[in-house]
């Protein structure tokens, strides 16, 4: 049966009805001229597919925010291309393909002109807003390739406009999800699917044209595919596709091979699974790495709940959207050939695999956001251990779990109006291991993305920003620190009232957090000041820089929540900022001047976090020594003598494992002291403190606002030379995370 | 000799200076000479010179006889790239400072190459052109429909200018929220500005670019002012010197906008004059586009270490309001020219699985390609072409640099070795990879604007296009190549140039919703064109000469895509401003396909604009008579490689004195000119017409 409450995953050798002919055959021996030059239509004809789709679409989701991407496919739905946008996409894609290939190719049988239409999340989407339109290519009746994309819709339906139904308990609270129907038969479109589809959405005709696009963009591709074919035949281009992804699987396992077999865990945090709740959910992945293989886990992770969950296929999209970044960068984001060595283990019926009918519509504002979140600092660990890799390693962040406002009223010209902002755009990327992240540099996994100008909000919307900025010391703390994200604040205009649903995360607990004994960076707020005086104060000549500045009461509405705006209420809002890397003792003084005079860090953090008082070496040079001896006095668990021997692995800048007589030993980088068995999780050979979640960074939220549970931001020392070799936030009742297990052979 | 009069026009390059002179019968004189990087004001001096020789005058002489003098350049550009513009300090909206900094969360990717998008930890933001420690805040604001929330604090701009003069910097940009729908905060704080720092370079936002969005447009106005003090150093080092030549005709920089403005308004909007070289190529183009009935044409510019390309459509330019360099984005109105590739120095190499790549990276100018005997040993596309003939090692720029065919030879076997291959394989594969992916390229950016290739004719200018244009024309299925003028290709920005005229661009933004309020529109048109007027007539142009253009960009409520058409001309009432969204819904369907327009969305009037032409009267260019399309002769032969006729063959070869008016030849053959060599495939002819064109008949692929 091909629905079920579990989730499609394709199994190793796909079951095609025999009746469907595939073109599987190529040539082996390609001369590398002709190679060069297919494999560079194939990847313009991906970018004129994309081309194409933003075109006729003409969305602000396609053109501004990337909301989509094209991918080319192999007969049996191996990606060959995938497009620059973003890249959560190519976790999705392919099991569309697999499953109608496997569910489709008797019923209503896969044929020349015919195109698919999708977005299941027990199939191969996260939520159901991301629609599929995929197309198979028939060469001389066999069944060539495919090519395909996804693209977001303004509304597909649900309970709330915009179908991000943050209250839905399951899936019948939401947009009714489509399997795979085919939409175009035989090169016609078909009027009783379209109107089926189209009746999902509040904005039928809109979907109706993105509709178009998606077609529109996969017709140029197939097009495209045939001049190639025609002119080189079958067998060549099919034997370039095939050289495609055997050079992308050469590049990826090179860098396997360089990466030590073990295991890397990394656990996080979703907070309020509806209005009203104040609990938080664990979330976990896992990474082991054998060999030339990559397995991923996420055992350990809550039962899915509320909005909170993701689907398989987001869960896998967010591994992989940071896969490319990590590991792919250097192939032209044709993934295929690492997926090739990549196996998936997930634990059905968990917030980052949900089973039917759990809800989805939020997917990527929490759990798909969340996947990425944990594979990023699971792979940073890993690559870590490689050290020709090292230099790519960036610290979390850079749009971890983020606050997102919806708006929806009157507008200031007298019209409805409703929109989600994409101000949150303006994330930070995370300290990378040879130097400072970068402030409001943006989405990585959305390389091209572009957040609106104040200008574009304030024609839009009937609102009035009164500041938005770089938040200072947002960026977590540390040897190199995490850039800072953006703040803003608004005031309604030309409107009696603008009201809000806030589909916030990373709100109680911190989601980006630091490497190697950074901080995180801070977590993202909502700040609400009603009944205050800034009518006078504007009208005074005066605009204020600061909520502190107004009367009226001040609240901090908890992560999801509806709220009503008033013209006297200001409305503040701080998106998540990136993890900073390696301990902030040890940043050095005359780059904190330089903070200081960039204004990315203020004075008193300067000497509360990075113990530097500028112009005063002796003074800073105290307060650091006088910290490590804070810090040693708190006592070893097990004697801190330093290890003699050889080193045998590095596994990041910040340990390695050193050969003794008494066996292997993991020890501190630095100064040698041995911390544990090699065997061993090498935390319990560290100082460990627990410290309320409020000392993780100066711009941590209050958790116990939001959440019942208590939680603890645990740092792990060196007993020998104290310097600070990890971090980490938990509850207060979870155990040590033993993040980094190598293997040794 | 009776009374002459020249145009004369000046291209400022990295490393040449062309000079073209027009004369009143339309004859062209040209001359190249280095560029003086140093003193760049010097070269078009040198240049000048040169042609005045070559008319057998001396300087003073050829200038008592020009009317215009038209300079462009690439000045600018590097110092923006490179940061070694004036130090500015902003004054800005209270709450805003961080507009330059953020730079719309796109800052790190901005422009970049897709290839180098996705590896995170190779991008970076670029160095603050302004330091948050020199942007003051004072309080002001202006809200979208234009109107006054809080008034401009004088008192707290006074005291900003103040502090930013005493930090030492040199220029100052005044930015403020919405100033393109009021001007009077930004223009009131310029005022207190200059007040307080006389003789400081001060520019706002709005007079640099009068459109929404603060970002682009504050980023145009701090480009502006840290290029002041640059450009007005090179516009009043011509102008000195010619003063002291008694020059008396008109001095006229050419602008990105494909026109050219007086000095004063160039050292008022230094920004204009970015780029503006090679947007001559351009105008150019559409000058003999138009002669020839080309409405649609692909300008290439191949040269050494660039390969441009711009389109003109509907013999117009193609235009963009905005420009990226070094990942800044910025508001100026411009003819788009994109720079796609890296010339005949594209650097060929293997990689570990053994393909074969050529460029993106390029051998640059120094050393060059290893045939250039400087010491390079990286096989480049020109060494790939003196492996196999098509460029003669003795003939290169006219004999002028003989090449070092030996040192091609072995460059290339470097990467033949490892491909397995024989040296000739393995350069015809080179040439091979950089036309497919070039004419993928072209493809590309003429299908981003929504154009299909195919349509257009082909025009290849610049030294290192000639060998490749017929084969990038027939991947695009392009059936005619344009080589002009022949011997001027490699002049031809600066012919661009020569035929230009005074352009200045005037923008209001409306930001109307429909139904669109026609009295409001026919306001603003009336006062830019007002302006306009005032503007030209300042500028001695006669009011015969004035030429005002209309046009409105328009687009759909829920839509992105902006397109502008011509607003009618007189008044504007509902009529007109239903008759330009009908051309807005046509052009919406050609460019985006029948039916993507979204019109229950509405439409929304995004600017209003009028183009004032001052015309630079200019001779039509001189013709010769046509022969009969008899073939041209030549007894010049090499052997030179052919892939579609698998291997060398014995070519002619023509040469400038072996071409006419109205000769035809009939590939295979080459023609080598002093500075291009064009090739002309087996099944294309090639044909020179009255104006000393070649043009070639490109035989369809598989032909």
């Amino acid at each position: 049966m091909a629905l079920d409450v579990g989730f499609y995953v394709p199994p190793d050798e796909i079951a095609i009805d025999p009746e469907l002919r595939l073109s599987s055959g190529f040539d082996e021996e390609i001369d590398p001229i002709t190679y060069e030059v297919i494999r560079h239509n194939l990847w313009n004809i991906n970018e004129e597919h994309g081309l194409t789709l933003a075109n006729v679409s003409g969305s602000p989701v396609a053109v501004y925010a990337h909301d989509f991407n094209p991918s080319i496919l192999t007969e049996r739905g191996e990606f060959v291309y995938f497009g620059p946008y973003i890249q959560f996409f190519s976790g999705m894609t392919d099991l569309v393909v697999k499953w109608v290939l496997e569910n489709r190719s008797a019923n209503p049988g896969i044929r020349h002109g015919d195109m698919f239409l999708s977005n299941d999340p027990m199939i191969g989407t996260h939520h159901q807003s991301d629609v599929f339109v995929l197309c198979p290519v028939f060469w001389e009746g066999e069944l060539f390739a495919w090519t395909a994309n996804a693209l977001h819709q303004y509304d597909i339906g649900g309970n709330t406009p915009g179908s991000f139904c943050v209250d839905a308990t399951d899936v019948f609270d939401e947009p009714t999800p489509i399997p795979p129907i085919k939409v175009v038969e035989g090169g016609e479109l078909r009027a009783d699917i379209v109107d089926m589809y189209l009746r999902h959405s509040r904005l039928p005709r809109i979907m109706g044209l993105d509709l178009r696009a998606q077609i529109a963009g996969n017709n140029v591709a197939r097009e495209g595919l045939y001049r190639l074919i025609s002119r080189y035949g079958p067998g060549v281009v099919k034997g370039v596709m095939r050289k495609i992804l055997d050079d992308a699987e050469r590049a990826f396992l090179a860098k396997l091979d360089v990466i030590p077999d073990g295991t890397w865990k990394a656990r996080g945090y979703l907070e309020t699974a509806h209005p009203g709740d104040r609990d938080v959910y664990e979330a976990r992945m896992r990474i082991r790495k054998q060999g030339h293989v990559l397995t991923f886990d996420n055992e350990g992770t809550d039962r899915q709940t509320g909005s909170l969950n993701t689907s398989f296929a987001g869960w896998r999209g967010g591994i992989l959207a940071v896969l490319n970044s990590f590991l792919c960068f250097d192939v032209l984001f044709a993934v295929g050939g690492a997926l090739r060595h990549i196996r998936f283990e997930p634990t059905a019926g968990t917030i980052l695999s949900v089973e039917h009918p759990g809800a989805t519509s939020c997917a990527p504002a929490f759990g798909t956001q969340m996947a990425i979140d944990l594979a990023h600092e699971c792979m940073v660990k890993m690559v870590s251990a490689a050290p020709s890799l090292r230099g790519g390693v960036v610290a979390p962040g850079g749009h971890s779990q983020t606050a997102l406002v919806t708006l929806h009223g009157i507008d200031q010209r007298g019209a409805n109006f409703g929109t989600i902002l994409t101000d949150h755009l303006l994330g930070s990327v995370g300290a990378f291991s040879t130097r400072d992240g970068v402030s409001t540099g943006g989405l990585y996994w959305d390389p091209f993305s572009v957040a609106p100008n104040v200008e574009f909000n304030e024609q839009s919307y009937p609102i009035l920003t009164l500041y938005r900025r770089e938040t200072p010391d947002s960026g977590g703390a540390g040897a190199h620190r995490g850039g800072n994200a953006a703040s803003m604040a608004f005031i309604p205009h030309r409107t009696e009232r603008v009201n809000h649903v806030l589909i916030g995360a990373g709100v109680a607990v911190p989601s980006a957090p630091g490497l190697g004994g950074g901080l995180p960076g801070a977590t993202s707020w909502y700040r609400y000041r009603d009944g205050t005086d800034i009518a006078a104060m504007l009208g005074g000549g005066r605009i204020p820089a600061s909520l502190d500045e107004l009367s009226g009461g001040d609240t901090a509405p908890p992560p999801k929540t509806e709220l009503v705006q008033s013209g006297v209420d200001v409305f503040e809002i701080g998106f998540t900022a990136s993890g900073g890397y390696g301990d902030p003792i040890e940043r050095l003084p005359e780059d904190i001047a330089a903070d200081i005079e960039s204004g990315a860090v203020s004075k008193s953090v300067a000497r509360t976090v990075y113990l530097v008082v500028p112009g005063d070496p002796a003074e800073t040079e105290r307060l650091r020594a006088a910290e490590r001896e804070r810090r040693l006095a708190l006592g070893s668990p097990n004697g801190a003598a330093p290890t003699a021997g050889p080193t045998v692995l590095d596994l990041s800048e910040h340990l390695a494992i050193v050969d003794t007589p008494d066996g292997a030993r993991i020890v501190c980088a630095g100064c040698r002291a041995g911390l544990a068995p090699a065997g061993d999780d090498y935390k319990s050979g560290c100082i460990r403190e627990d410290l309320p979640l409020t000392n993780a960074g100066p711009r941590v939220g209050n958790t116990e606002d939001f959440i019942e549970s208590p939680m603890q931001f645990r740092c792990f020392y060196c007993p020998s030379c104290a310097r600070r070799l990890a971090t980490e936030i938990a509850r207060a009742a979870d155990d040590v995370l033993d993040d980094v297990r190598p293997v040794m052979s | 000799m009776a009374e002459q009069r020249y145009v004369c026009a000046i291209d400022t390059g990295g490393t040449f200076t062309d000079c073209v002179v027009l004369d009143d019968r339309g004859r062209l004189t040209q001359t190249k000479s280095h560029s003086t990087p140093a003193e760049l004001s010097r070269g078009v001096f040198d240049a000048m010179s040169g042609a005045a020789e070559a008319l057998g005058r001396d300087l003073r002489d050829l200038l008592a006889a020009t009317s215009h003098l038209i300079v462009g350049s690439t000045i600018g550009t590097n110092a923006v790239l490179q940061q070694r513009g004036a130090r500015v300090g902003m004054i800005v909206t209270r709450g805003h400072r961080d507009v330059v900094a953020i730079m719309r969360g796109h800052g790190r990717n901005a422009g970049r190459p897709v290839a180098e998008a996705l590896a995170v930890h190779l991008t970076d933001k670029p160095t603050p052109i302004v330091a948050r420690s020199r942007i003051i805040e004072v309080d002001e604001r202006v809200d979208c429909f234009g109107d006054v929330v809080v008034g401009l604090d004088r008192e707290q701009v006074a005291a900003a200018a103040e502090r930013l003069v005493a930090a030492g910097i040199e220029a100052i940009a005044v930015c403020f929220l919405w100033s393109f729908l009021n001007d009077r905060h930004e223009r009131k704080a310029k005022e207190i500005v200059q007040a307080a720092a006389p003789g400081l370079f001060v520019t706002t936002s709005s007079e640099v670019a009068s459109r929404w969005g603060e970002y682009e447009r504050w980023m145009a106005a701090v480009i502006n002012a840290s290029l002041g003090g640059l450009t007005a150093r090179f516009v009043e080092g011509i102008e000195d010197q010619l003063g002291d030549l008694d020059y008396a005709g008109q001095f006229l920089l050419m602008t990105c906008s494909g026109g050219c403005v007086p000095a004063p308004e160039a050292k008022r909007l230094p920004v204009l004059l970015l780029d503006s070289g090679p947007v001559g190529g351009i105008t150019g183009t559409r000058h003999l586009a138009r002669m020839l009935g080309h409405p649609n044409v692909i300008a290439t510019d191949m040269g050494g270490t660039s390969f441009d390309v711009g389109l003109v459509r509907g013999f117009e330019p193609v235009r963009s309001g905005d420009r990226t360099i070094g990942q800044l984005k910025f508001y100026v109105p411009n003819i788009d020219v994109r720079s796609i590739g890296s010339g005949g120095g594209s650097i060929a190499w293997v990689d570990e699985n053994r393909n074969l790549h050529v460029g993106p990276r390029s051998v640059g100018a120094d050393p060059g390609p290893a045939c250039y005997g400087r010491g390079g040993t990286t096989p480049s596309v020109t060494d790939a072409h003196v492996v196999l003939g098509g460029i003669s090692p003795d003939f290169f720029l006219g004999g002028e640099l003989p090449l070092d065919a030996a040192a091609a030879e072995s460059a290339l076997a470097g990467i033949a070795e490892p491909l397995g291959m024989d040296t000739p394989t393995a350069a015809a594969g080179v040439l091979r990879i950089t036309e497919a992916l070039m004419a993928d390229l072209l493809r590309r950016v003429t299908i981003e604007k929504g154009f299909d290739p195919s349509d257009f004719v082909l025009y290849s200018y610049g030294g290192a296009g000639g060998l490749h244009a017929a084969a990038f024309a027939r991947e695009l299925g392009i059936g005619t190549v344009v080589v002009p003028l022949a011997e001027a290709a490699s002049v031809w920005s600066a012919f661009g140039i020569a035929a230009s005229d005074v352009l200045h661009v005037y923008e209001a933004a409306e930001l109307m919703i429909a139904p669109i309020d026609a009295a409001a529109v026919e306001v603003n048109v009336k006062a830019l064109e007002q302006r306009a007027r005032r503007q030209l007539e300042a500028e001695g142009v006669a009011p015969a000469d004035i030429t005002l253009r209309r046009f409105a960009a328009i687009r759909y409520g829920l839509q992105v895509h902006e397109l502008t058409v011509p607003l009618a001309d007189g008044w504007i009432g509902d009529r007109e401003i239903a008759a330009a969204v009908e051309a807005f819904e046509r052009a919406y369907e050609d460019r985006y396909g029948a039916g993507s327009g979204y019109s229950e969305a509405g439409f929304e009037f995004v600017s209003v604009s009028v183009e004032a032409v001052g015309t630079i009267n200019k001779p039509a260019l001189a013709s010769d008579a046509v022969g009969v399309g008899e073939p041209a002769r030549t007894d010049r032969s090499r052997s030179k490689h052919w892939p579609e006729l698998d291997g060398f063959v014995d070519t002619p070869v023509f040469r400038r004195d072996d071409l006419g008016p109205g000769r035809t030849i009939t590939g295979p053959a080459i023609v080598e000119l002093a500075t291009t060599t064009v090739a002309v495939g087996p099944g294309d002819v090639c044909r020179q017409d009255a104006l000393g064109n070649l043009v070639l008949e490109v035989a369809r692929d598989g032909a």
